[in-house]
Protein backbone atom coordinates (compact mmCIF):
# COMPACT_ATOMS: atom_id res chain seq x y z
CA UNK A 1 0.00 0.00 0.00
CA UNK A 2 2.78 2.42 0.89
CA UNK A 3 4.49 1.68 -2.42
CA UNK A 4 1.30 2.50 -4.35
CA UNK A 5 0.95 5.80 -2.50
CA UNK A 6 4.63 6.52 -3.06
CA UNK A 7 4.25 5.79 -6.77
CA UNK A 8 1.16 8.01 -7.00
CA UNK A 9 2.88 10.96 -5.32
CA UNK A 10 5.98 10.38 -7.41
CA UNK A 11 3.89 10.51 -10.59
CA UNK A 12 2.34 13.77 -9.37
CA UNK A 13 5.80 15.16 -8.54
CA UNK A 14 7.23 14.29 -11.95
CA UNK A 15 4.17 15.68 -13.75
CA UNK A 16 4.25 18.93 -11.76
CA UNK A 17 7.99 19.35 -12.33
CA UNK A 18 7.70 18.69 -16.08
CA UNK A 19 4.77 21.12 -16.35
CA UNK A 20 6.71 23.71 -14.37
CA UNK A 21 9.78 23.46 -16.60
CA UNK A 22 7.55 23.64 -19.71
CA UNK A 23 5.74 26.65 -18.24
CA UNK A 24 9.06 28.43 -17.66
CA UNK A 25 10.78 27.40 -20.90
CA UNK A 26 8.13 27.11 -23.59
CA UNK A 27 5.53 29.61 -22.52
CA UNK A 28 4.75 30.42 -26.18
CA UNK A 29 3.96 26.81 -27.15
CA UNK A 30 2.68 25.34 -23.91
CA UNK A 31 1.59 26.94 -20.67
CA UNK A 32 -1.37 27.33 -18.38
CA UNK A 33 -1.25 31.02 -19.18
CA UNK A 34 -2.19 30.35 -22.82
CA UNK A 35 -4.80 27.75 -21.84
CA UNK A 36 -6.40 30.18 -19.39
CA UNK A 37 -5.81 33.31 -21.48
CA UNK A 38 -9.54 33.93 -22.07
CA UNK A 39 -10.50 33.80 -18.40
CA UNK A 40 -7.37 35.56 -17.13
CA UNK A 41 -5.95 37.82 -19.87
CA UNK A 42 -3.10 39.13 -17.72
CA UNK A 43 -1.99 35.73 -16.47
CA UNK A 44 0.90 35.57 -18.98
CA UNK A 45 2.82 38.03 -16.82
CA UNK A 46 3.11 35.42 -14.11
CA UNK A 47 4.11 32.45 -16.29
CA UNK A 48 7.57 32.10 -14.73
CA UNK A 49 6.13 32.35 -11.22
CA UNK A 50 3.50 29.71 -12.02
CA UNK A 51 6.31 27.47 -13.31
CA UNK A 52 8.36 28.00 -10.15
CA UNK A 53 5.24 27.27 -8.09
CA UNK A 54 4.71 24.00 -9.95
CA UNK A 55 8.33 23.01 -9.30
CA UNK A 56 7.91 23.77 -5.59
CA UNK A 57 4.69 21.75 -5.59
CA UNK A 58 6.60 18.87 -7.16
CA UNK A 59 9.11 18.92 -4.29
CA UNK A 60 6.17 18.64 -1.88
CA UNK A 61 4.81 15.60 -3.75
CA UNK A 62 8.31 14.10 -3.96
CA UNK A 63 8.69 14.51 -0.19
CA UNK A 64 5.40 12.68 0.36
CA UNK A 65 6.52 9.92 -1.98
CA UNK A 66 9.82 9.76 -0.06
CA UNK A 67 7.97 9.43 3.24
CA UNK A 68 5.83 6.51 2.05
CA UNK A 69 8.60 4.48 0.40
CA UNK A 70 12.05 6.01 0.49
CA UNK A 71 13.75 3.38 -1.64
CA UNK A 72 11.14 3.43 -4.39
CA UNK A 73 11.04 7.24 -4.43
CA UNK A 74 14.79 7.43 -4.79
CA UNK A 75 14.74 5.00 -7.70
CA UNK A 76 11.86 6.81 -9.38
CA UNK A 77 13.42 10.25 -8.97
CA UNK A 78 16.79 9.06 -10.24
CA UNK A 79 15.16 7.49 -13.30
CA UNK A 80 13.03 10.56 -14.01
CA UNK A 81 15.90 13.01 -13.62
CA UNK A 82 18.30 10.94 -15.70
CA UNK A 83 15.78 10.47 -18.52
CA UNK A 84 14.53 14.07 -18.29
CA UNK A 85 17.87 15.85 -18.09
CA UNK A 86 19.52 13.50 -20.58
CA UNK A 87 16.63 13.85 -23.02
CA UNK A 88 16.63 17.62 -22.61
CA UNK A 89 20.33 17.91 -23.39
CA UNK A 90 20.05 15.58 -26.39
CA UNK A 91 17.08 17.58 -27.75
CA UNK A 92 18.86 20.88 -27.15
CA UNK A 93 22.01 19.69 -28.93
CA UNK A 94 20.49 18.30 -32.13
CA UNK A 95 19.72 21.59 -33.90
CA UNK A 96 23.11 23.00 -32.88
CA UNK A 97 24.91 19.96 -34.30
CA UNK A 98 22.81 20.28 -37.46
CA UNK A 99 23.83 23.94 -37.97
CA UNK A 100 27.23 24.84 -36.46
CA UNK A 101 27.32 28.17 -38.31
CA UNK A 102 23.97 29.31 -36.94
CA UNK A 103 24.97 28.32 -33.43
CA UNK A 104 28.34 30.08 -33.77
CA UNK A 105 26.50 33.28 -34.77
CA UNK A 106 24.33 32.92 -31.67
CA UNK A 107 27.32 32.28 -29.39
CA UNK A 108 29.08 35.34 -30.81
CA UNK A 109 26.14 37.54 -29.78
CA UNK A 110 26.87 36.77 -26.12
CA UNK A 111 30.22 38.64 -26.48
CA UNK A 112 31.30 36.68 -23.44
CA UNK A 113 34.55 38.11 -22.05
CA UNK A 114 35.94 34.67 -21.08
CA UNK A 115 35.47 33.29 -24.62
CA UNK A 116 37.93 34.93 -27.06
CA UNK A 117 36.47 35.80 -30.44
CA UNK A 118 38.73 33.34 -32.30
CA UNK A 119 37.45 30.41 -30.22
CA UNK A 120 33.76 31.03 -30.86
CA UNK A 121 33.62 28.61 -33.82
CA UNK A 122 35.46 25.86 -31.94
CA UNK A 123 33.14 26.33 -28.96
CA UNK A 124 30.12 26.12 -31.27
CA UNK A 125 31.46 22.81 -32.62
CA UNK A 126 32.41 21.12 -29.35
CA UNK A 127 29.71 22.32 -26.96
CA UNK A 128 26.68 20.71 -28.73
CA UNK A 129 28.57 17.44 -29.18
CA UNK A 130 29.40 17.45 -25.45
CA UNK A 131 25.74 18.15 -24.61
CA UNK A 132 24.58 15.29 -26.82
CA UNK A 133 27.12 12.70 -25.63
CA UNK A 134 26.81 13.52 -21.93
CA UNK A 135 23.00 13.47 -22.31
CA UNK A 136 23.20 10.01 -23.88
CA UNK A 137 25.74 8.98 -21.26
CA UNK A 138 23.47 10.03 -18.42
CA UNK A 139 20.72 7.75 -19.76
CA UNK A 140 22.55 4.66 -20.94
CA UNK A 141 25.85 4.44 -19.04
CA UNK A 142 26.32 3.62 -15.35
CA UNK A 143 28.57 6.71 -14.88
CA UNK A 144 25.84 8.92 -13.47
CA UNK A 145 28.12 11.03 -11.27
CA UNK A 146 30.60 11.83 -14.04
CA UNK A 147 27.88 12.75 -16.56
CA UNK A 148 25.85 14.73 -14.04
CA UNK A 149 28.94 16.64 -12.88
CA UNK A 150 29.75 17.68 -16.43
CA UNK A 151 26.12 18.69 -17.06
CA UNK A 152 26.17 20.61 -13.76
CA UNK A 153 29.26 22.52 -14.92
CA UNK A 154 27.48 23.24 -18.23
CA UNK A 155 24.45 24.59 -16.34
CA UNK A 156 26.75 26.84 -14.30
CA UNK A 157 28.40 28.08 -17.50
CA UNK A 158 24.98 28.78 -19.06
CA UNK A 159 23.89 30.65 -15.96
CA UNK A 160 27.03 32.80 -15.91
CA UNK A 161 26.74 33.52 -19.66
CA UNK A 162 23.03 34.39 -19.43
CA UNK A 163 23.53 36.53 -16.33
CA UNK A 164 26.38 38.32 -18.05
CA UNK A 165 24.23 38.98 -21.15
CA UNK A 166 21.37 40.24 -19.00
CA UNK A 167 23.68 42.46 -16.96
CA UNK A 168 25.07 44.04 -20.13
CA UNK A 169 21.54 44.35 -21.58
CA UNK A 170 22.49 42.60 -24.81
CA UNK A 171 18.87 41.72 -25.55
CA UNK A 172 19.71 38.31 -26.98
CA UNK A 173 17.73 35.12 -26.78
CA UNK A 174 19.05 32.06 -24.97
CA UNK A 175 19.51 29.83 -28.03
CA UNK A 176 19.02 26.78 -25.87
CA UNK A 177 16.34 25.09 -27.98
CA UNK A 178 16.23 27.16 -31.19
CA UNK A 179 18.61 29.17 -33.31
CA UNK A 180 16.05 31.64 -34.57
CA UNK A 181 16.05 35.13 -33.25
CA UNK A 182 19.63 35.63 -32.14
CA UNK A 183 18.68 39.28 -31.89
CA UNK A 184 15.14 38.88 -30.64
CA UNK A 185 14.12 40.51 -27.40
CA UNK A 186 15.37 38.41 -24.56
CA UNK A 187 13.90 35.23 -23.20
CA UNK A 188 17.12 35.05 -21.26
CA UNK A 189 15.40 35.63 -17.92
CA UNK A 190 13.18 32.59 -18.26
CA UNK A 191 16.13 30.49 -19.44
CA UNK A 192 18.14 31.66 -16.45
CA UNK A 193 15.33 30.70 -14.06
CA UNK A 194 14.97 27.29 -15.73
CA UNK A 195 18.71 26.59 -15.48
CA UNK A 196 18.75 27.57 -11.80
CA UNK A 197 15.78 25.26 -11.13
CA UNK A 198 17.45 22.37 -12.99
CA UNK A 199 20.70 22.82 -11.05
CA UNK A 200 18.98 21.14 -8.09
CA UNK A 201 18.24 17.73 -9.67
CA UNK A 202 21.55 17.84 -11.52
CA UNK A 203 23.45 18.40 -8.27
CA UNK A 204 21.54 15.55 -6.63
CA UNK A 205 22.61 13.23 -9.47
CA UNK A 206 26.26 14.15 -8.84
CA UNK A 207 25.96 12.72 -5.31
CA UNK A 208 24.41 9.31 -6.01
CA UNK A 209 25.85 5.90 -6.62
CA UNK A 210 27.01 5.00 -10.11
CA UNK A 211 24.85 2.33 -11.74
CA UNK A 212 22.86 1.80 -14.90
CA UNK A 213 19.10 2.29 -14.91
CA UNK A 214 18.57 -1.45 -15.46
CA UNK A 215 20.73 -2.31 -12.47
CA UNK A 216 19.01 0.37 -10.42
CA UNK A 217 15.62 -1.36 -10.84
CA UNK A 218 17.02 -4.87 -10.47
CA UNK A 219 18.59 -4.08 -7.10
CA UNK B 1 38.76 4.33 2.26
CA UNK B 2 36.11 2.24 0.56
CA UNK B 3 33.58 5.04 0.69
CA UNK B 4 36.15 7.40 -0.82
CA UNK B 5 36.71 4.93 -3.63
CA UNK B 6 32.95 4.64 -4.13
CA UNK B 7 32.66 8.40 -4.54
CA UNK B 8 35.74 8.72 -6.74
CA UNK B 9 35.59 10.15 -10.20
CA UNK B 10 36.16 7.95 -13.23
CA UNK B 11 38.56 10.08 -15.26
CA UNK B 12 39.08 7.31 -17.79
CA UNK B 13 35.42 7.63 -18.79
CA UNK B 14 35.79 11.40 -19.17
CA UNK B 15 38.87 10.96 -21.38
CA UNK B 16 36.98 8.51 -23.61
CA UNK B 17 34.06 10.95 -23.81
CA UNK B 18 36.45 13.81 -24.64
CA UNK B 19 37.89 11.77 -27.52
CA UNK B 20 34.37 11.04 -28.83
CA UNK B 21 33.44 14.72 -28.52
CA UNK B 22 36.54 15.90 -30.42
CA UNK B 23 36.17 13.31 -33.19
CA UNK B 24 32.39 13.87 -33.42
CA UNK B 25 32.75 17.65 -33.59
CA UNK B 26 35.45 17.49 -36.27
CA UNK B 27 33.53 15.00 -38.41
CA UNK B 28 30.32 17.00 -37.98
CA UNK B 29 31.98 20.17 -39.28
CA UNK B 30 33.59 18.31 -42.19
CA UNK B 31 30.27 16.83 -43.37
CA UNK B 32 28.44 20.18 -43.29
CA UNK B 33 27.57 22.00 -46.55
CA UNK B 34 29.36 25.30 -47.16
CA UNK B 35 26.58 27.50 -45.72
CA UNK B 36 26.61 25.67 -42.38
CA UNK B 37 30.35 24.99 -42.18
CA UNK B 38 32.49 27.12 -39.85
CA UNK B 39 36.21 27.92 -39.99
CA UNK B 40 38.17 26.02 -37.34
CA UNK B 41 39.65 29.15 -35.82
CA UNK B 42 37.62 32.33 -35.82
CA UNK B 43 34.36 33.90 -34.74
CA UNK B 44 31.20 35.40 -36.16
CA UNK B 45 30.17 38.98 -36.54
CA UNK B 46 28.07 40.71 -33.92
CA UNK B 47 24.63 41.52 -35.32
CA UNK B 48 23.27 45.00 -34.88
CA UNK B 49 21.18 45.42 -31.76
CA UNK B 50 17.50 45.99 -32.63
CA UNK B 51 15.98 49.36 -31.90
CA UNK B 52 14.04 49.47 -28.60
CA UNK B 53 10.66 49.95 -30.31
CA UNK B 54 11.32 46.99 -32.65
CA UNK B 55 12.26 44.83 -29.72
CA UNK B 56 8.96 45.35 -27.94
Amino acid sequence: MSRILSAAFLALAITAFALGICEISFSDTFSWTTVLAKQFPKLYRYGVWIGIGECLLSTFFATLSWIFDRRFARKGLETAFRLGLGGMFITASLFKIHDPHGFAVLVAQYQFPLLPHDFVNLFALFMPMAECLFGIGLIITPYTRENATLLFVMFLAFIVALASALYRDLGITCGCFALEGAQDKSEAWTSLVRDVVLLGPCFWLTRIKNRSLLRLWRS
Amino acid sequence: MKSFRDRSFNFRYLIVMAVFIIVGALLNNLRQPVERHVAWIGGQEILAKPAPEAAQ
